[in-house]
């Protein structure tokens, strides 16, 4: 594993009038967990769907594992693992012949992980894949996907309508997978997930990468001053540049602020605070206050 | 070990676990000598990206708490180096500082903040000694 995971340069894809996916230009590191994040309909699946050599991109490039999606050997798909809640296996096949099919497709298949697996999950060999829970059946594709010794996973929504217990059992094993060096891309609405497992984040908004980082410098782009004033909210400070919004709960104002956010907290310093903090914000308010720069309404933006 | 962090706090997780095990070990549960789960396992069970847990071990290594020993592990440090007296002192205050102001906040009298305070040392001390 020598080459970047994910590299991609100016990556689009136009539908006939409509641009999917413009200009994504992302690279992503080996091991990382990295989130794609957006609104339905903002290109997360589009984007994907180019990595896997399932949509051809119309403009830009994209290296996976070292090839060129446009690669027409589709050489790659060998070293990649892939989940979606979209399901693909044959519904009148038995979990044994899935296994089967996955054993003859998949060059590195790895049988004894495989049924390692199918007994974790309690998956039997007999069960009829119609038959199988929407549960069962995420099992069975992270299954296969694991039991190809992927060098790349890509999820798309793995975790969507799944239970408690089948949601945390994914969760890790795409943490023990990321421990053992291998590099994940997964798109999904559930932000607090994400936060937890992902160290990279691009946040996509109609076709558009508006912002990609570490999670960590992600948090550093919206910043959350808690603050307390005697006399209330000085509107030198509602006004001061860099101030986004700011909420008021009670006596405590949450002042929203862009990038640094040294001089607003010297700005509060200055008119005797009772209490001043600063915070970080999660990810669904870093997510609502970057689209609510672009110009969306925060009425609009519903993830899930 | 069960570590628990919460993603919506406003403290960094990885901050958030290098609070719960000093806190661990200051309450002896965690003993010094005793061995901690290795970043993967510690990453699988808390189900966070294992980043986030070699972070908060590179700092708990880097202040003494932790030790990694090649190809054994990582163990809780036998004799512990703290902070300058100083130092500490100053890091308390601002601690003490910030529960005072929450407590003004919630509305809680500072004589309850007190009283809450000795209870908990007399829980602590009877916990560490009765290991």
């Amino acid at each position: 594993m020598s080459a970047v995971p994910i590299e991609t340069r100016g990556l689009g894809k136009q539908y006939g009038r409509m641009q999917a996916v413009a200009d994504v230009t992302m690279t992503v590191p080996e091991g990382s967990i990295c989130g794609i994040v957006g609104t339905n309909g903002a290109g997360k699946s589009t984007f994907l769907n180019m990595l896997l050599g399932i949509t051809r991109p119309t403009t830009g490039s994209a290296q996976v594992l070292g090839v060129d999606v446009r690669d027409s050997s589709g050489k790659w798909r060998q070293r990649l693992g892939y989940v979606t809640d979209q399901d693909w296996f044959f519904r009148q096949f038995t979990v044994g012949e899935m296994v089967e099919y996955g054993r003859r497709t998949w060059k590195h298949w790895d049988s004894a992980r495989c049924q390692h697996l199918l007994d974790s999950f309690e998956l039997a060999k007999t069960q009829v894949v119609r038959s199988l829970s929407k549960g069962m059946r995420v099992q069975l594709a992270f299954v296969t996907a694991l039991s190809l010794r992927p060098e790349l996973f890509i999820l798309d929504e793995p975790t969507s309508g799944l239970d408690a217990v089948v949601k945390r059992q994914v969760l890790q094993l795409i943490v023990q997978e990321a421990a053992a060096g291998v590099t994940t891309l997964i798109a999904t609405h559930h932000l607090s997930e994400l936060e937890r497992i992902a160290d990279r984040v691009a946040f996509f908004h109609k076709g558009r990468v508006i912002l990609q980082s570490t999670t960590e410098d992600a948090k550093r782009e919206i910043r959350r001053i808690q603050t307390v004033f005697p006399q209330g909210m000085p509107d030198e400070i509602r006004q001061a540049p860099g101030v986004l919004r700011i909420e008021q709960s009670g006596s405590v104002y949450g002042v929203i602020v862009e990038h640094d956010p040294e001089h607003i907290l010297a700005l509060c310093r200055r008119h005797d605070p009772v209490y001043l903090e600063e915070m970080d914000v999660d990810f669904e308010e870093l997510f609502i206050h970057i689209m609510h720069k672009e110009g969306y309404a925060r009425e609009q933006i519903i993830l899930d | 070990m069960w570590l628990t962090v919460d993603p919506r706090s406003s403290t960094p997780m990885y901050q958030q676990i290098i609070a719960d095990v000093k806190e661990r070990i200051a309450k002896d549960i965690l003993a010094p000598g005793s061995r901690l789960p290795s970043i993967r396992e510690l990453a699988v069970d808390m189900t966070i990206n294992p980043n986030t847990i070699a972070k908060a071990y590179q700092e708990l290594e880097r202040e003494g708490v932790i030790e990694v020993v090649r190809g054994k592990g990582t163990f809780v440090t036998e004799k512990r180096e703290g902070p300058s007296p100083a130092a500490s002192a100053a890091d308390l205050r601002e601690l003490l500082t910030k529960v005072l102001v929450e407590a003004h906040h919630k509305g809680v009298a500072f004589a309850d903040v007190s009283r809450e305070l000795e209870d908990l040392i007399l829980h602590w001390s009877g916990s560490a000694t009765d290991e």
